[in-house]
């Protein structure tokens, strides 16, 4: 693609060089009214995109022109302005969505007029559309070389305006080629050579009032067509511009753009706000009219194309006139109304095979760019648009737009490359990288404008800074790996760890660095832009030009450069330039003078240098201080959430010298295609699940046992550990298998503790190596074990009463302490149970300390030495021993006993007691839960959640915090992740147990973080229709809200703990599994629960529903279909597509990897 | 018939018009009884705004500009003047052909017209000494 600016030939200079003359002309849009009608019916919903009107012929209505509606019969008083979205049809108008307070009656103009305008994005149950209601095509291409307006006289011989027309186009889909078709609509223009669907055309304009737009239709070669409107003033004597205009101030500036004032004095009376306004002229250099000097310029040349943004009427009283009256006109061009139009912040995602909106394949910063522009506003469609580099170079697999304007979301996509949005005068724009990020060879091979001379220049001030500004850069970037769908962050740092010599630092964040590049060559690249940002930030040296007239055909650029050739005697500090010094043009300012045909010219240029010293290395920070993506930001819905700011996804402080653990990193696909799925005996891995024939690995990490769950885990920053939960029924106890590289072939996996017990939920936290696993009260037999840990409680512990002594052990909160007697054998604390007939206690441990003597245990009478805590002297060491015991009695009562500890010692403490027996769990009844801090290597004491629930129960942990939610009979439990249990505010229940417990990442229904809070926002399930007739409830602060959901008015009944999944990217949606009469349905809301929608029956024993966390369109669905095996759906449940897996036995979990 | 001592002093409605240019000298308004004196140019021509370049060298910009001065006038040739070539106002596009510099050549030009204003002048009895009408935006045309 070309720049907006070529260099200037020999012939050019020259006639720089020479006199200059010029006439400047205004030429304003005349807004032809093609409708103009009145509104008969509005939509009563909140935001709407139609009205209907009185009208219902349309005549000459083409989408994308302006729409104006306003309450009174006058253009000037419309309170909307807005565009045809679609073709009209009867008399119903299709106009952007709006939430206007358009009222019956209203007035309605359609003018003939394309303006940039934003477009919406919509998510509804039905799909997520854009500009309301536009479903998902192929993206479009980009047209360029065409300018937003042409002006100019019509030839006193012919009668007619030429134009020569020569446009190009760049396919943005990349299974386009560079072939394309086009189709010419030139109103009452004359094709004179080419044709109506030849790429170039020449053509010819007569005069008229109306003048006319011009379009252009370009068809990729897979079908995708992009329409462009360019606006075509022709005028004679009769039909001449507006003639009642000043002399225009133009300014262009490479960061803001280009403006224009003027001042008016007669004639636009009539003119409507933000008219389309032309300022162009005709020119002469060396008296020989531009166009035949050389190519210079064009015969009529576009000075400017803009729209009128403000008018400040004066008047002023004069001593011979009385009174004379004057406007003045502000101007804005095109990045003043990208400025101003809001943009959605959108998640971009790189993807093979886009089926929704926001899917891009080979997701590069210029496609992103062109994404955003083309789906959330018209601006491609009446500014043309180039890239300076339309390679798939640097390509991401998500890209977040940020939130605000249009503009600043574009510009902060091209920040990712150091590029940035750059215009010309005449409405084309450029995505082009900044030059002082180019390697000395890219500097070389930039364009260079010009040479200039001393002979170029009237004034000259040339600026130069004597101290640095800023002293340190800190970058961050990443590489992606196209073959794992991986990035790979990077850190960098200029000039190095010590800094220069200016205090304040600056940050050159989230670069995008070519993709597949070995480590060493994206830290290569990362440090040199970084060293050159370092250079970027401080003062360059700073040339101000007085030009003569002419050169106002300068477009500011850091794509191109200039040079200087002056000699000392052109300052008194004998500063010499020359060619081999680049320069770039940041801004040009021009005044017309239209008495003497004149302009004043001023040129601001910075010096560009060679480039700088790359910045250094430094490693990368410990993995809990970094996310696992580059470049992303939270997930949202496109609207109409409004979510929180992006969160910074690469630390802001590197500390060097920690670890760098990127070196060794197995990564997988991101997008859906790795995929664990398990049945009781087996687990296998997929990566690439989302093909028709997914092939699987079988990681089954032990045989004989019964595999309960699965889970990657999110809080290894090399996203390779997994976990595995098992249960090993011959032992009676519980496993979890740990393996650091679930993608190795093998993996190797590594066994926990056992826990004793049949545990069925497996639940990860945000603190990594954290694990709970859960347990209701399934009657346990064989070997089990009862752990009291008195620091969660007294867990039915009570001490015994003495009369005189009082209680033999006071209760501390999370022990038992002052145990005391008087030198005799004395029960201090007791519990009830019920031992079942052929069940024995074989075992009990008691821990403590006591400052003399022993622990006994008693069994009602009998009394047992513990072994090992025999004390033979007084002394404070903890003491802790068991005693084997063969206990089958019924007695329902166990005790700990001490023999004559000293009286009233703190020092005398018992703070867990251990039961172990065969047989019939006597404690069952209870739901429970451990935690491991160390990866399940060890787990911490049993805690008892309460009485237990229908089994399996339900827990979940909250997404980053400390919270987790368990169930107990009808009451939910909250604890401290390890801790002891108390009732959930909300969550009791009446009828039914709590059988489904989700806490979602956000609020429900907002863009709120649902995390580090102490009674976070969930969803709960019911084991049965409760007693108020409920079988699912979102629970917030506020209470309970009922959502169950109905098939034929029958309730549906949650089928178990994992049996629903809400997206990350938005907490409006549930998916859930759930039973009606018998079978089980995929349900879905996209409303919180207000309604749903039932997706169909799955199999009986279809048992879990998954979501991918970094799902930012919340639309992927994984599903465990039992006897139907493993299913998927692309579109939340509108289609669900089986996968076969290697198996015949039912798929009871699957679980989504990224 | 009138004589005429310059004959290539002359004026055209409108610009391009080359072919509808007439000697001014020759014009004899109806409701006058005495043709136009010739116009001088003397001290009247202006290249443009002169500027310094900085390495010394002198270019113009801007239009040239043309005073024709009239010795006198008569108040039906400044209405004939003002009727036929500025619809009535002060100001109009023409055509017109005049040499730039005494000496000089030929030649024609599109230019904007400028009438000086009653106040302007120097008004007599039944004339107007030193009639100064300016042409401004001059383009040379073939």
């Amino acid at each position: 693609m070309t720049g907006l600016m070529s260099a200037l030939t020999v012939g050019n200079l020259a006639s720089l060089r020479s006199n200059y003359a010029g006439e400047q002309y205004l030429s304003l849009c005349p807004n032809v009214r093609l409708v103009e009608t009145t509104v008969t019916a509005v939509p009563s919903t909140a935001s709407f995109a139609q009205i209907t009107c009185a009208e219902s012929t349309w005549t000459g209505v083409r989408v994308g022109q302006t729409v104006l509606i306003a309450h009174e019969d006058n253009e000037r008083a419309a309170f909307f302005r807005g565009y045809v979205r679609a073709q009209p049809s009867g008399n119903t108008l299709y106009i952007n969505a709006t939430s206007a307070g358009i009222e019956v009656g209203d007035y309605v103009w359609v003018l003939d007029d394309y303006a940039v305008h934003v477009k919406a994005a919509r998510d509804t149950d039905a799909g997520y559309y854009k500009d309301w209601d536009e479903a998902y095509h192929a993206p479009r291409p980009l047209i360029y070389n065409l300018k937003t307006a042409y002006a100019g006289w019509v030839d006193p011989t012919t009668n007619v305006l030429t134009l020569s027309l020569a446009p190009s186009a760049q396919a943005t889909n990349p299974d386009a080629s560079a072939t394309f078709t086009w189709a010419w609509d030139v109103a009452d223009g004359t094709i004179i050579v080419g044709g109506t669907n030849t790429q170039n055309i020449t053509v010819t304009f007569p005069a008229t009032d109306e003048q006319r737009w011009v379009h252009l239709t370009v068809t990729d070669s897979v079908g995708t067509a992009q329409t462009f409107h360019f606006f075509v003033a022709a005028h004679d004597e009769a039909h001449p511009p507006a003639l009642g205009f000043t002399g225009a101030e133009i300014v262009g500036d490479v960061d803001a753009g280009w403006s224009a004032s003027v001042e008016a004095f007669t004639g636009v009376e009539e003119v409507l706000d933000q008219t389309l306004c032309v300022i162009w002229s005709r020119e002469f250099y060396g008296d020989i009219e531009a166009g035949n000097a050389g190519g210079l310029l064009e015969t009529w040349a576009i000075e400017f194309v803009g729209r009128l943004r403000k008018e400040v009427n004066q008047g002023r009283s004069d001593s011979e006139l009385a009174y004379t009256a004057q406007v003045s006109f502000e101007i804005e061009g095109p990045t003043a109304q990208l400025a101003r139009l809001d943009a959605a912040p959108l998640a971009l995602r790189n993807t093979s095979s886009p089926a929704v909106w926001d899917e891009l394949e080979t997701l590069t910063i210029w496609r992103a760019v062109a994404h955003l522009l083309d789906t959330h506003s018209t601006f491609l469609t009446v500014h043309s648009l180039s890239s300076d580099d339309v390679t798939d170079d640097f390509q991401q697999p998500l890209l977040g737009t940020e939130d605000g304007s249009l503009l600043g979301a574009v510009n902060a996509l091209g920040a990712h490359i150091n590029a940035s949005l750059e215009f010309a005068p005449d409405g084309r724009s450029l995505l082009a990288r900044n030059l002082r990020f180019g390697s000395d060879a890219a500097r070389a091979a930039a364009t260079v404008i010009a040479d200039w001379q001393e002979s170029d220049l009237i004034d000259l001030e040339l600026e130069h800074g004597h101290a640095q500004l800023i002293g340190a850069v800190e970058a961050d970037g990443g590489c992606y790996n196209t073959l794992t769908d991986a990035v790979t962050p990077f850190l960098s740092l200029a000039p190095g760890v010590q800094v220069g010599s200016a205090e304040a630092k600056s940050a050159l964040r989230s670069q995008v660095l070519r993709r597949n590049q070995t480590d060493a060559d994206a830290q290569a690249e990362l440090n040199f832009r970084c060293g050159q940002a370092l250079d970027a930030e401080n003062p360059h040296d700073r040339l101000t030009i007085q030009f003569p007239a002419g050169y106002h055909i300068l477009i500011p650029s850091r794509a191109a450069v200039h040079t200087w050739t002056l000699t000392g005697d052109t300052n008194v500090r004998d500063i010499t330039l020359d060619d081999t010094r680049l320069w770039l043009l940041t801004s040009i300012r021009h005044w017309h003078d239209n008495d003497a045909g004149t302009k004043e010219v001023q040129g601001v240029f910075e010096h560009l240098p060679a480039a700088a010293p790359s910045g250094q290395t430094v490693t990368y920070p410990d993995p809990v201080e970094i996310s696992d993506q580059l470049s992303a930001i939270p997930p949202f819905a496109p609207f109409p959430a409004f979510p929180e700011l992006p969160e910074i996804t690469l630390p802001t402080v590197p500390a060097i010298g920690d670890s760098q653990p990127t070196a060794s990193v197995t990564v997988a696909s991101r997008n859906g295609n790795t995929v664990l799925v398990w049945t009781d005996s087996a687990l296998w891995l997929s990566l690439n699940f989302l093909s028709a024939a997914p092939t699987y690995r079988d990681i089954t990490p032990a045989t004989g046992v019964e595999i309960k769950s699965a889970q990657f885990d999110p809080t290894d920053v090399n996203m390779t550990r997994a976990y595995c939960l098992v249960y090993d029924a011959a032992a009676d106890e519980s496993v979890v298998y740990r393996t650091d590289n679930v993608f190795a072939n093998p993996p190797e996996w590594t066994a926990g503790a056992a826990a004793i017990g049949e545990y069925d939920l497996l639940r990860l936290s945000s603190s990594e190596g954290e694990l709970t696993i859960y347990r209701s009260s399934e009657v346990y037999t064989g070997n089990w074990s009862q752990e009291f840990d008195f620091a969660y409680g007294q867990q039915g512990w009570e001490p015994q009463v003495r009369p005189v002594w009082g209680e033999c052990a006071v209760w501390s909160g999370n022990r038992w302490t002052d145990v005391h007697v008087e030198r005799e054998q004395v029960t201090i604390i007791e519990r009830a149970f019920t031992l079942s007939p052929g069940s024995t206690i074989t075992r009990i441990y008691v821990y403590g300390g006591l400052t003399s003597i022993r622990f006994y245990l008693v069994f009602r009478n009998a009394y047992v030495d513990l072994v090992n805590c025999t004390r033979t002297s007084p002394g404070y060491d903890p003491l802790e021993g068991y005693a084997d015991v063969s206990y089958d009695d019924t007695t329902t009562r166990i005790g700990v006993e001490v023999d004559a500890p000293e009286y009233g010692s703190n020092y005398s403490y018992i703070n867990r007691v251990v039961v172990e027996g065969t047989g019939s769990d006597p404690f069952a009844g209870e739901a429970r839960t451990r935690t491991s801090t160390d990866f399940g290597t060890t787990w911490g004491a049993e805690v008892v959640v309460g009485t237990s629930p229908t089994a399996p129960g339900a827990a979940d942990t909250i997404r980053v915090g400390d919270v987790i939610l368990a169930a107990a009979s009808e009451q939910v439990r909250t604890a401290a992740i390890g801790g002891a249990y108390s009732d959930e505010t909300n969550g009791d229940l009446s009828g039914a147990d709590p059988a489904l417990l989700l806490i979602p990442l956000r609020d429900f229904g907002a863009a709120t973080k649902n995390t580090s809070e102490a009674t976070p926002e969930y969803l709960l399930g019911t084991s049965d229709i409760d007693g108020s007739g409920e079988t699912l409830y979102r629970v917030t602060d506020a209470g309970k809200t009922a959502i169950t959901p109905t098939i034929s008015g029958v309730d549906a009944l949650p089928v178990g703990p994992e049996a629903a999944a809400i997206p990350y990217a938005n907490s409006s949606k549930i998916a859930l599994l759930a039973t009606v009469s018998g079978v089980v349905h995929l349900l879905t809301t996209a409303n919180g629960g207000s309604s749903w929608t039932d997706r169909g029956a799955l199999a009986n024993d279809a048992w879990s529903v998954r979501m991918r966390r970094s799902d930012r369109a919340a639309l992927q669905l994984f599903i465990a279909d039992g006897a139907d095996g493993p299913a998927y759906s692309p579109n939340f449940g509108a289609t669900i597509i089986h996968k076969p897996w290697p198996s015949s036995d039912p798929v009871i979990g699957c679980e989504v990897y990224g | 018939m009138v004589a005429t001592f310059y004959p290539d002093y002359q004026l055209a409605v409108g610009h391009n018009n080359a072919a509808g240019l007439v000697s001014i000298e020759g014009v004899l308004p109806t409701t006058d009884t005495r043709p136009f004196v010739a116009p001088t140019i003397r001290a009247g021509f202006t290249q443009g705004q002169m500027i310094v370049r900085a390495d010394g060298t002198c270019t113009f910009v801007g239009f040239p500009t043309l005073i024709w001065t009239f010795s006198w006038l008569t108040f039906a040739q400044r209405e004939y003047l003002r009727n036929t070539y500025c619809a009535g106002g002060w100001t109009g596009q023409v055509t017109v052909r005049t040499r730039l510099t005494a000496g000089g050549s030929y030649s024609n030009y599109n230019a904007t017209m400028v009438l000086p204003q009653p106040s302007d002048g120097d008004e007599q009895l039944g004339r107007i000494e030193n009639y100064r009408v300016r042409f401004i935006r001059m383009v040379a045309i073939s």
